[in-house]
């Protein structure tokens, strides 16, 4: 495909330059950028393209923004038409043009080189607040996507060199922390202004030629290594499903995958159930990153995350108007992690037919409270997503059991949950307990990651108190474990213990007020296992039972173990 | 400390490094193999190869002497698992604070990784009763039935260590210091450690890993250390002992007997302290040093003539709290293979290690490395190396023809290919720690160490546009070094988490600073943490010798020691801190609101803005006593040479014809007479590259000065 050739020398210089670039973004954004969850979290993703907009190189940075930026560009690119010069910045949030939800904001560069668009930088950051009724975008009384913040279709922020001072005050005029904002936006813009630097040097260095050659070149080995990859699974169809619960209530909703392998090449098609007018719909963007996502098991590690990989996948979202292909006026601010996650595993439940050697078990989804009161301690209000509330088990693969306790599969487990003196010291709550909950691993020859146990109580008066996600009522699912072989598996269980010491389990999706001396008690799943649970390695059963992570009961009824007996 | 043989002895995989000062205080370095299982022998053997160099009685060169000891024996114990069956007291509710390190996975991308098996097994963590509300009141006293009924059952487990770490416990120790005690009661044999001694400051998570860690490879370290003692008082030793620490100070045996942990980076935590060692000789505020060696590539920052120290940080997947020199290690040596990964040429990180090591080692390597690149260009000759080996080119030549055929080139452009990877690729390392905290490696000027180091120094400087160079005479023995010229340093940090507005206790601050110095004095002096530092006031005379104070246990009067100290802070809502060093003695008011403006000035420095009109937060408080090293300018016995002392000609190979180089003498160089590039320096252990463009200096300090000739611009 190249025109110039180009060797490996050169292009392993490339490739490091540009992988080089990337990290210096990423230092950038962690560096200058003001939202936490951008500082802290690293929400955030980097991405040089090349001039039609495939994406030469992306970080190993957030899974939910997997691809999507390539998909971003697309309509940016066809919104603007031939309308972009040098010195342009362009920024967009709205999910109708390629974004996940509307907090995270992205922005993308043109690069010209003697007056023609060479390549494009671009980069995507969850920051603190998108305006809305809401503060930080999660808005669980949303009924449209109308009240999630502000929308932006692409904008220039910078035309020619020069900062619309216009249309950044408007923007800044709709969010709550316009000074963290700018903020913000100075970091995406100083990451852009590195990797468009690297690419002039390269420019000049390799010349034009050679450098366009260099990224064709390292899209096409990105294509060979996903070909190669998908080229060892049996060509077929294989059908995958995972529900999501309705936060209506009733019957869970539905998505379906289906996956065609065809000499190296993966068609996915997915369909789901009809939207609903709560903030669990996923736009087009969302929905094609978390199947990129769903797909890595079947690539090595080290895949680069380019477009080369994505010509060896073609993918259908259906038709409009579904939970997984939304439409306005649909809400979406908890699409990110639900139905991300969700979307994930029919993906994975599908390629758990089509290359069962590398299936993933379920993950437990993201099933959180935001705690918010007056601190007297220091006269001020406060207001804390407890991300330490809302984790559980990671599901196992052959050969390994799932991690205990971790950040949902939306982030492979990436999030933090913070210190539990940290949280004290800043909120007015005690935690009581924040540990391992025996018995809620998915079993199986590999088990699942156990699920947490976590006591939490206020010591402010009339502490608020709400809930939000997914994972109440459906375990997250084991792979290739016989029917009727998993015992009881555990899924979210929320209650309030009074000061009376009555346990009263929470109505899904509410809010509750709590004095000192109740407390919110909750157990979350573990991740699902994979394979016969009574297959599993004598020891490492004994080992969890020795843990008092797994029950004698549940070890003899599940894995058919007795004491030391056949150990 | 002038009186007697200064020696310093750093403990590698290979071979153990030993730098000592022979009694006209001129520097001898040289290596010994190292004894993986035994490296207490290594030492030894490195102190009689010492004496026999000085041609002194062993006996009598360790009587007075002054030992420096770099050991990777805390590393080892934890990088193969070796450590002992250890226990873990924790408040009951929080039994899992390690398994669940945090909900985080580091290595996200990593699908299939293995959930990390924690030092201590679940049923080894036992937890007990107790709690201290966030402000240190007590909710919950401790239950002493639970501790011993906890400590009963470690006993019938066989445990031989135990580390005490409970919520909120650096607020007030009093639970963690009571149940120690019943547990050294019930376990008499044990190892007992609490969160107190080791990091007593907020994060559970930290806290409890390093605690752990601290009792796993503690009951080795200490063997260790009093085995070495006992071994060194067998052949008459009467000096004094100090360890590297990871902080980038020395201190002393009982030091590393109380927290074994800080050893942890003994060795590779030098490298920093010597850069800076050189950096001020050369007038330079800014040095980067890099140490490569045959596997891997040791990166630190030294910025205005300190040391950076970073945490936490994860060493093999546990996470430790402690400030470590920050040493950014990546897989980048002189036995680093080449290969073709799916069209793009790789360096790395696999290495060919020592054995069989490169092609050109003639052992049955079959692997291109980088030392098989640098034979096929020249940049090394075909003969004896350090270590008993020997240098072949034949198989050199094989391996890159192989490496070539696959490239669709020669070997020479193979080999150079493999040098322009490799040179990005550690280029990369540098940015890493110097981009991330917004610094310009150009501000910045190499030294280098290692046996690799001096041939890749030119090409890594050009990459980076840094213009200076100081390559030491005793390169390749750079750590060992370290130890000659580090200070004695102990620090000690302490969290008192509170808000800085309003009408915060600034005499709490005092009294807090007040306790932690006077414990670090006691400590210095040899009383301990706990040591009354008023009793050994009492016993201070202006008349008493020095050598004399040691002999008693009084190692050092109070006015040799320089304390700092410094308050971490940072703003509301943020979850890491900066330290902001004390510009006064007396912490008062105005003291404190100055720390808070410099706070805002480095914050904006590091971060790019800042946030005057937001709270700020105080975390933690840290002191650091220092007792400098009171060392005469080391004289490197460097000769009185005219000029430049050629050995031949040693064509560099370049693709499309060689570079005419001419090969010259290490031993016999002249001091201030400027050499321009292309050149390849010959010194004992290690060669250095004046590349083309670079013009280089003997200084009288030991180190060869390189600098970019004028005129030359930087990366081409």
């Amino acid at each position: 495909m190249s025109q110039a050739e180009i060797d490996p020398i050169t292009l392993a210089v490339l490739e490091g330059s540009l992988q080089s670039a990337i990290r210096e973004m990423r230092h950038v954004l962690v560096r200058s950028g003001r939202s936490p969850i951008i500082a802290i979290s690293t929400d955030f993703s980097n991405s040089i393209l090349d001039e039609s907009g495939e994406q030469v190189v992306q970080g190993d940075d957030q899974p939910v923004h997997l691809g999507s930026m390539q998909v971003a560009l697309k309509q940016t690119i066809d919104f603007f038409g031939g309308d972009l010069a040098e010195g342009d910045v362009i920024y967009v949030n709205d999910p109708t043009y390629g974004g996940g939800h509307q907090a995270d904001m992205t922005m993308f560069k043109p690069v010209f080189i003697d007056g023609e668009l060479f390549a494009w930088v671009g980069n995507r950051a969850h920051v603190s607040d998108s305006g809305g009724p809401v503060a930080g975008g999660y808005n669980p009384l949303a009924r449209e996507i109308y009240a999630e913040g502000i929308r932006m279709s692409p904008i220039k922020i910078w035309e020619r060199g020069t900062m619309r001072r216009d249309v950044v005050t408007m923007l800044l005029l709709n969010l709550r922390t316009p000074d963290a904002h700018r903020g913000d936006m100075g970091a995406q813009l100083g990451a852009l202004g590195v990797a468009e630097r690297r690419i002039r040097e390269l420019h000049r260095s390799l010349g034009a030629e050679l450098l366009r050659a260099g990224f064709a070149a390292l899209l096409d080995r990105g294509e060979e290594l996903a070909r190669r990859a998908i080229g060892e699974i049996p060509d077929g169809t294989y059908r995958g499903h995972a529900p999501l619960e309705d936060p209506r209530g009733g019957d869970p909703l539905d998505i379906h995958c289906t996956i065609t392998v065809d000499g190296g090449h993966i068609f996915a098609a997915l369909t789901g159930s009809g939207q609903i007018d709560r903030y669990m719909n996923s736009y087009f963007g969302n929905s094609i990153s978390a199947v990129y996502a769903g797909m890595l098991t079947v690539f090595p590690t080290d895949i680069p995350h380019n477009g080369g990989v994505y010509r060896c996948i073609t993918i259908d979202l259906g038709e409009e108007g579904t939970i997984v292909n939304a439409v306005e006026p649909s809400p979406s601010s908890m699409a990110t992690s639900t139905p991300f996650d969700n979307i994930m595993e029919a993906v994975e439940a599908a390629l758990a037919r089509a290359a069962p050697e590398r299936a993933v078990a379920g993950w437990s989804h993201f099933c959180g409270s935001t705690f918010a009161g007056l601190d007297s301690r220091t006269g001020e209000r406060f207001s804390h997503l407890s991300t330490m509330s809302g984790i559980g088990g990671a599901g196992a693969m052959w050969q390994t059991d799932g991690w205990s306790c971790c950040s949902p599969q939306c982030t492979f487990g990436g999030m933090r949950t913070g210190n539990v003196e940290e949280i004290e010291f800043r909120i007015p709550m005690r935690i009581n307990r924040f540990e391992l909950a025996p018995d809620t691993e998915g079993p199986g020859r590999w088990r699942g990651g156990f699920g947490m146990a976590l006591e939490m109580e206020p010591l402010e008066p009339g502490t608020v108190v709400s809930f939000i996600g997914e994972g109440l009522e459906i375990p997250p699912p084991g792979r290739f474990v016989p029917e009727g072989s998993e015992g009881r598996r555990a899924v979210f269980s929320r209650s309030i213990r009074g000061r009376d010491g009555v346990v009263r389990p929470i109505v899904p999706h509410s809010v509750v007020d709590l004095d000192p001396g109740a407390a919110l008690v909750s157990t979350s799943p573990g991740g699902g296992g994979i394979g016969d649970p009574r297959l599993r390695d004598r020891a490492a059963v004994a080992r969890d039972v020795d843990n008092e992570l797994i029950g004698r009961e549940r070890a003899a009824e599940v894995y058919g173990y007795r004491g030391g007996e056949d150990g | 400390m002038a009186e007697g043989f200064v020696i310093g002895i750093d403990v590698g995989g290979t071979f153990t490094d030993v730098v000592g000062l022979d009694a006209a205080g001129r520097p001898l370095s040289f290596k010994v193999p190292s004894r993986p299982g035994d490296p207490a022998s290594a030492v030894m053997e490195g102190v009689e190869a010492f004496a026999a160099r000085v041609g002194v009685p062993v006996g009598a060169v360790l009587e007075d002497a002054h030992l420096v000891h770099g050991t990777t024996m805390g590393i080892n114990t934890l990088l193969t698992r070796t450590g002992a069956k250890t226990g873990l007291l924790t408040t009951s509710g929080f039994r899992d604070i390690l398994e669940i390190r945090v909900g985080y996975k580091e290595e996200r991308y990593e699908l299939d990784l293995p959930p990390p098996a924690p030092l201590v097994p679940r049923r080894l963590r036992r937890p007990i009763p107790e709690r201290l509300d966030s402000d240190g009141s007590v909710v919950l006293p401790l239950d002493e039935e639970e501790v011993l009924a906890a400590c009963g059952y470690l006993a019938r487990e066989g445990v031989e260590a135990v580390a005490v770490c409970f919520l909120w416990s650096f607020l007030d120790p009093s639970h963690e210091i009571r149940a120690a005690e019943l547990c050294r009661r019930a376990l008499p044999e044990a190892f007992v450690t609490t969160s107190w001694d080791v990091l007593p400051e907020i994060r559970e998570y930290n806290r409890a890993s390093t605690t752990v860690l601290n009792a796993y490879i503690g009951p080795k370290v200490v063997r260790y250390v009093e085995d070495l003692t006992e071994r060194l008082a067998g052949r008459g030793f009467g000096g004094v002992l100090h360890f590297l620490q990871s902080h980038g100070g020395v201190s002393h045996a009982d030091e590393v007997i109380r927290v074994p942990v800080r050893t942890l980076m003994s060795g590779p935590a030098a490298g920093p302290a010597v850069a800076g060692y050189f950096a001020e000789r050369a007038g330079i505020e800014n040095a980067v040093c890099i140490d490569m060696g045959g596997t891997s590539f040791d990166a630190g920052v030294v910025t205005g003539g300190s040391v950076r120290q970073s945490r936490p940080v994860e060493v093999d997947g546990v996470r430790i709290g402690l400030p470590m020199v920050d040493v950014h290690s990546v897989g980048g040596g002189g036995g680093s293979i080449a290969r073709v990964d799916t069209g793009i040429l790789r360096v790395g990180p696999a290495s060919a290690g020592s054995v069989p090591g490169p092609a050109s080692y003639s052992l049955g390597g079959r692997s291109p490395t980088v030392t098989d690149a640098n034979m096929v260009l020249g940049v090394y000759s075909p003969g004896p190396i350090a270590g008993g080996l020997s240098l072949d080119i034949r198989p050199a030549e094989e391996v890159m023809d192989l490496l070539g055929s696959r490239i669709g080139v020669d070997r020479i452009e193979a080999a150079e290919g493999v040098w322009r990877v490799l040179t990005i690729d550690l280029a990369q390392a540098i940015r890493d720690i110097t981009v991330a905290e917004g610094r310009d490696p150009r501000d910045y000027a190499l030294v280098v160490g290692g046996g690799a180091g001096p041939v890749h120094c030119c090409a890594i400087a050009d990459e980076l546009g840094i213009d200076r160079i100081i390559v030491p005479k005793a390169a390749s023995t750079l750590c060992a070094l370290g130890a000659i010229v580090m200070d004695v340093v102990y620090e000690l940090r302490r969290s008192y988490p509170m808000q800085l507005s309003g009408t915060f206790e600034v005499e709490a601050i005092d009294e807090a600073f007040g306790r932690l110095e006077r414990d670090l004095i006691g400590m210095l002096q040899g009383q301990g943490a706990a040591g009354g530092a008023a009793q050994i006031d009492a016993q201070i005379d202006d008349q008493v010798d020095a050598r004399i104070d040691r002999k008693m246990g009084l190692r050092y009067r109070e006015d040799e020691i320089h304390v700092d100290r410094g308050l971490e802070l940072r703003y509301r809502e943020q979850l890491w801190e900066i330290m902001v060093p004390m510009a006064s003695a007396s912490i008062d008011r105005g003291a404190v609101d100055d720390v808070i403006g410099r706070f805002h000035e480095r914050h904006h420095e590091m971060y790019t803005y800042s946030e005057p009109d937001n709270v700020c937060e105080l975390v933690s408080l840290a002191v650091r006593a220092a007792v400098p090293r009171q060392l005469p300018e080391l004289d490197w016995d460097l000769g009185a040479y005219d000029d430049w002392v050629r050995l031949g000609e040693h064509p560099v190979r370049r693709r499309g014809g060689s570079l005419p180089t001419p090969g010259l003498d290490g031993r016999r160089a002249p001091v201030s007479v400027p050499l321009a590039g292309p050149a390849l320096i010959r010194e004992e252990l290690c060669t250095v590259f004046v590349e083309p463009g670079w013009t280089c200096t003997l200084q009288p300090y030991g180190a060869y000065y390189l600098e970019r000739s004028v005129g030359k611009e930087a990366g081409s």
